[in-house]
């Protein structure tokens, strides 16, 4: 206890004797506090312990029911409320009724969705958790396993149009895009959100109900005075439900015979009394409330990706007020910070937090929390998607300590090159200032918190069907039907076929591109969102909902599901048909249509001695840097319905298993059968020999991640021996800076080896903290559906078998 | 013997390994030269014993496709699953490796010149880092000293750390060459009793003991000392007197214990060689080493 104290004392000291040489400049862009040797001396509170274990149980998941109940009274019984007052309306009722629930071991009150799926079919047990939730968007289904009060008041639903069905015409006219897995454009806001939380932070729910009083004054039009209504009712939802909290975990103290829990649950109270209506006034009060902010976002958000933003940059200024008075110790805020994660933490969360990176002047960013967060998360083991900025002048320390948590393998946190980032949102039409705030929004798309809408992830093309339609005169080898009358089938050369491709793609993409637009045309009258509206710069002053282009930036994230598949595929129709001639298009063609049976010793060849994406071959890197190319300049000159530019990404979520891609798509000229995983985003194609670790970041980095702003994902598997001891820690940062030296733009670590992972398939009880990353992002294991988990160690396993030889 | 490759400009290569982590610090690219003027009985890569092409078979993979019988100019190539599945007089010409589909059949051996080797290695360069770089590595990588040399000055001007990993018995010529040109030498230490260095390995230790305690004198702190543990080899008495040879050195190079592995011994079969008779069990011998080797207070590097 003693050196424990004299170690506090000794930071104290620290920042005291800091403060007095450094301006308040400097201070926003330093590390001032080494916490691993905090850390070290700590010991955590028992009660973490004890709170682990019951999140980990789910003990303080929210019913998934109550929203469900909610919408469906709002709609049946207030049907000529106007749409956005009706939303208000939803979240309002959500926050008077959920349960507060106050654990007395925590710090940080209110319910949370813990077993809240991000994207469906991923675990199948919990999906209608958000289903059951959002009935409007997701109608009735007998198979709910709903108590029977609330079945029957759901069923309201069950012969009623949901609010998305037919809405868009334009995407009812294509539905072939999606029924042959082509790709599948859709623009609306669609779950993913990055508000800026510190517009509340700053002002309090008070003061902004205040602002939004005197806005309505001059309101003349219905439309907006219905806005400010709606925005209104979410914050006075909000101020009750922090009361509310406030007397559950007074009511709790009062029956407390524990001092020390007792007077934790009176600060509690206290502390979400104070944030009715007044802004924080500490560390303590900021987390809470940012806590509250995002999860009245959740109560209105069906279910995908909410996200803190630039964490350690929003709550800075309370923390150095509170170490400045002396009110908190490092040692206190870090302890604040665990029971922030553990609180947030979910089964396979989507709320990205990020931390590091430059400030809106391109100086380091990087602060104290930044650091905290970081080491909170390995201390208490909750995975939560944390993302981390670097850039060329990040600290040489802080890299360390990144790394070092990378190592742990939880999957998290990702990594974001700013130099790239920054640099690609410039190109497009983001001021330098706001370029430099971006975040990561859900996995690792990119947006500016409160300056862009949060339309992403909104194409999903597949190339390796766009060229399976090409080889085959517009035949699609599932179905066999003839999806395009035009295509020629046969070509002269390679470069025809290549043209002829590219020109398909670019049809797809123009046709993806109308079909946004009228999505995002439609969506203020169908979805609008009051709640990010209080939380997009301007949106008081406006009073236009941020879906119907009131932010200063309106941009879509366009995505790509995969590049190896298509890079192996060109790669190997233009060796075999026209280099080497080995066999004819027909040949191969013939391959193809019987899923290579009969052709064994061809799609062998081409599985073992062609060259493949990720082995760093010049020719397939310029193949991949090729077609990335084509890809992102398919949308230049084209503007989203709000006036935006369209966002590249390349990102494959909806590829392989998840959305049943992989059985829609038929044999590709890489050797895959119909039916097999495609590879996702970066991953190499999981037959055959693969590059190693630098082979593979050196082939995705002949993509220029510059056209690409809207983000990517890139998820590498590493063999653990490779990176153990001091020395394995020197070569893993030497390995990240190189990638992003390179041009590399986002990358994620995986540590795991197969074994465990069969284990933990065995015995998912004792496996509940493994955590693995997904596409985007991290999910506990042991709840994936069989599928996922199958497809998760083929990826691992696949990564330890490298090529014999490499000369 | 002038130490010279069998061509100034190209060396036979066996394999380029990329992101290796074990020989050397840091992230290295390991270049692996063929011919060596040792045999040990243990050598897990025997297709760097002579320069040359040398084709490999591996009947695990084979599918039975006989592509390869259909393409053998001398009409002896065939599945390895039934026999040797060679031509007897195998020209190596590659015809088979060139259609094989499972790669059951590869060719082992390219010559690369200088220029090919330099630009392969510095694909990795921006993960090299500070400590990070080139081995050469072998068979005995010095035997071609007059081809490395050059491409060693080139990659130090270029900032990468360059190693290389030797069995020290080589010409004094190049002993004596090396501290001025390389920034780390890796050596191997088999045997201290020369009659049985003679024995497993074909050649006497003289001149390998005189280059080690050369290089400890003229480059200290950047010579490693790799100790091959081989059971039926090594003994304790052998440790002892390995401990006791080491332990004069002035310097104090690292000195890191090498387990004997059996991963290269399908390599002995793809090439039609019988595989070493190396029976026991390693890790107590390992275990023996590694007390003997710290009692000694030897540097010892700890994986
Ligand atoms: S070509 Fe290869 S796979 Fe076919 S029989 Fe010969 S060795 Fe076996
Ligand atoms: S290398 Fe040439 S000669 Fe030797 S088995 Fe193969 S085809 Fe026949």
């Amino acid at each position: 206890m003693e050196g424990r104290l004299t170690e506090i004392t000794s930071i104290v000291d620290r920042s005291g004797s800091m403060d007095s040489v450094l301006d308040e400049d400097k201070n926003l862009a330093t590390v001032e506090h080494d916490f691993t040797e905090l850390t070290k001396g700590l010991d955590l509170d028992f009660r973490t312990e004890i709170l682990r274990d019951r999140v980990r149980r789910f003990e303080d998941d929210a019913d998934p029911f109550v929203r469900g109940r909610i919408a469906t009274q709002v709609y049946r019984d207030l049907s000529d409320l106007p749409v956005v007052l009706k939303r208000a309306e939803i979240m309002a009722r959500v926050l008077e009724t959920i349960q507060p629930v106050v654990l007395p071991e925590e710090k940080i009150l209110g319910a949370v969705y813990r077993r809240r799926r991000v994207h469906e079919g991923i675990s199948d047990p919990d999906a209608w958790r958000v289903r059951v939730a959002f009935p409007e968007q997701h109608g009735y289904d007998e198979r709910w396993p709903l108590p029977e009060a609330v079945r029957q008041e759901l069923k309201w639903w069950a012969n009623r149009k949901t609010d998305r069905q037919g809405a868009n015409p334009l995407r009812q006219k294509n539905a072939w895009l999606a029924k042959y897995a082509i790709a599948n454009p859709h623009g609306s806001v669609n779950g993913h959100t990055l508000p800026d939380h510190g517009i509340l932070l700053e002002a309090g729910i008070g003061e902004l109900r205040r602002q939004i009083a005197e806005r309505l004054e001059g309101v003349v039009t219905d439309p907006q005075h219905n806005q400010l209504k709606a925005m209104d009712r979410c914050l006075e939802g909000l101020s009750i439900y922090c009361l509310r909290c406030a007397k559950t975990a007074r009511e709790q103290a009062d029956q407390m015979d524990d001092p020390a829990l007792k007077t934790r649950l009176e600060e509690a109270a206290t502390n979400c009394e104070t944030l009715a209506s007044d802004p924080p006034t500490d560390f303590y009060g900021a987390l809470q409330l940012i806590f509250f902010s995002n999860f009245v976002d959740l109560t209105d958000n069906p279910g995908d990706a909410y996200s803190y933003g630039r964490i350690d940059r929003l709550l800075y200024p309370f923390y150095r007020s509170d170490l400045d008075s002396g009110r908190l110790t490092p040692e206190d805020a870090f302890e604040l910070v665990c029971y922030f994660l553990i609180k947030i933490w979910g089964a396979q969360p989507s709320v990205n937090l990020t931390v590091g990176g430059v400030d809106e002047h391109g100086e380091d960013a990087t602060n104290d929390l930044s650091t905290l967060f970081l080491e909170a998360m390995e201390t208490t083991e909750m995975t939560v998607d944390l993302s981390v900025r670097l850039h060329r002048n990040t600290p040489e320390a802080f890299l360390r300590t990144v790394t070092r948590v990378v190592r742990k393998g939880f999957g998290r946190p990702s990594l974001y090159n700013d130099d790239v980032t920054v640099e690609a949102l410039i190109r497009t039409d983001i001021e330098a200032a706001d370029a430099r705030d971006y975040a990561p929004l859900g996995c690792v798309e990119v947006m500016i918190p409160g300056r862009s809408a949060y339309r992403t992830m909104s194409m999903g093309l597949s190339l390796p069907k766009v060229l399976e339609l090409v080889l085959n005169g517009g035949r699609c080898l599932v179905t066999g039907d003839r999806v395009w009358e035009d295509v020629p089938e046969q070509f002269e050369n390679f470069e025809t076929l290549l043209l002829e491709y590219r020109k398909r793609v670019r049809a797809i993409l123009e046709l993806g591109v109308e079909i946004i637009r009228v999505d995002e045309k439609i969506e203020p009258g169908i979805r609008p969102r009051p709640w990010l509206t209080v939380l997009s710069r301007g949106g008081i002053e406006d009073a236009v909902d941020l879906t119907a282009g009131q932010p200063k930036y309106d941009p879509v994230g366009v995505t790509l599901d995969g590049v190896a598949d298509i890079v192996n595929s060109l790669y190997v129709v233009r060796k075999l048909v026209f280099s080497d001639e080995r066999v004819t298009l027909d040949e191969l063609r013939d391959a193809l249509r019987a899923n290579w049976e009969g052709y064994e010793g061809l799609r062998q060849y081409v599985i073992n001695r062609l060259p493949r994406f990720g082995q760093d071959d010049p020719e397939l890197n310029a193949i991949a840097r090729a077609e990335t190319d084509h890809y992102a300049t398919c949308f230049e000159g084209k503007k989203t319905f709000y006036g935006g530019q369209f966002w590249p990404m390349i990102f494959g979520v909806s590829t392989s298993l998840i959305y049943g891609r992989a059985p829609k798509t038929g044999a590709t000229p890489s050797g895959r059968c119909r039916g097999e995983t495609l590879a996702m985003s970066f991953q190499p194609s999981p037959a055959g020999p693969q590059g190693c670790a630098t082979a593979m970041l050196r082939s995705i980095t002949a993509i220029d991640f510059l056209k690409f702003p809207g983000g990517v994902s890139n998820v590498q598997e590493i063999d653990p021996s490779l990176v153990q001891g001091e020395d394995g820690m020197q070569r893993l940062v030497n390995l990240i800076r190189g990638f992003f030296d390179l041009g590399g733009m986002e990358v994620s670590l995986n540590f795991l080896d197969g074994k465990t992972l069969r284990e933990a398939q065995q015995n998912p009880d004792r496996h509940r903290h493994l955590m693995v990353r997904l596409f985007g992002l991290s999910a506990q294991f042991v709840n994936l559906s069989p599928k996922v988990q199958e497809s998760v160690i083929e990826r691992v396993e696949s990564a330890s078998r490298r090529p014999l030889s490499g000369g | 013997m002038e130490p010279t490759g069998p061509n100034e400009r190209a060396a036979w290569i066996f394999d380029v390994q990329r992101f290796s982590v074990h020989d050397g610090p840091g992230i290295r690219t390991t270049v692996f030269l063929q011919g060596c003027p040792l045999r040990c009985a243990w050598c897990q890569n025997p297709e760097s014993f002579t320069p040359g092409r040398q084709l490999m078979l591996f009947p695990e993979v084979c599918m039975e496709c006989r592509a390869c019988s259909s393409v053998c100019p001398l009409g002896g190539a065939g599945p390895p699953t039934e026999g040797d599945g060679r031509a007897g007089a195998c020209t190596v010409c590659g015809a088979c490796v060139e259609v094989c589909p499972m790669a059951a059949r590869q060719m082992v051996g390219q010559k690369m010149s200088g220029q090919e080797i330099f630009e392969l290695v510095m694909r990795d360069r921006p993960f090299y880092g500070q400590d990070g770089g080139v081995t050469f590595c072998g068979g005995e990588p010095l035997l071609q000293w007059r081809f490395i040399a050059p491409i060693a000055d080139l990659m130090r001007r270029q900032g990468l750390h360059v190693t290389v990993d030797t069995c020290a018995a080589v010409p004094q010529q190049t002993v004596e060459a090396v501290p001025g040109r390389l920034d780390l030498v890796l050596a191997d230490l088999k045997l201290i009793d020369s009659e049985k260095h003679l024995h497993w390995t074909g050649q006497d230790n003289t001149g390998i003991l005189a280059a080690i305690r050369y290089w400890d004198r003229e480059m200290p702190g950047r010579l490693w000392i790799s100790v091959p543990i081989i059971p039926g080899v090594h003994d304790k008495e052998e440790i002892e007197k390995i401990g006791g040879f080491l332990a004069t050195l002035k310097n104090e190079p690292v000195v890191r214990i090498l387990p004997f592995e059996r991963f290269g011994e399908s390599k002995y079969g793809a090439l039609g060689m019988s595989k070493p008779a190396i029976v026991g069990d390693v890790e107590p011998l390992v275990e023996g080493a590694r007390t003997v080797f710290l009692q000694q207070g030897l540097n010892l590097m700890v994986y």
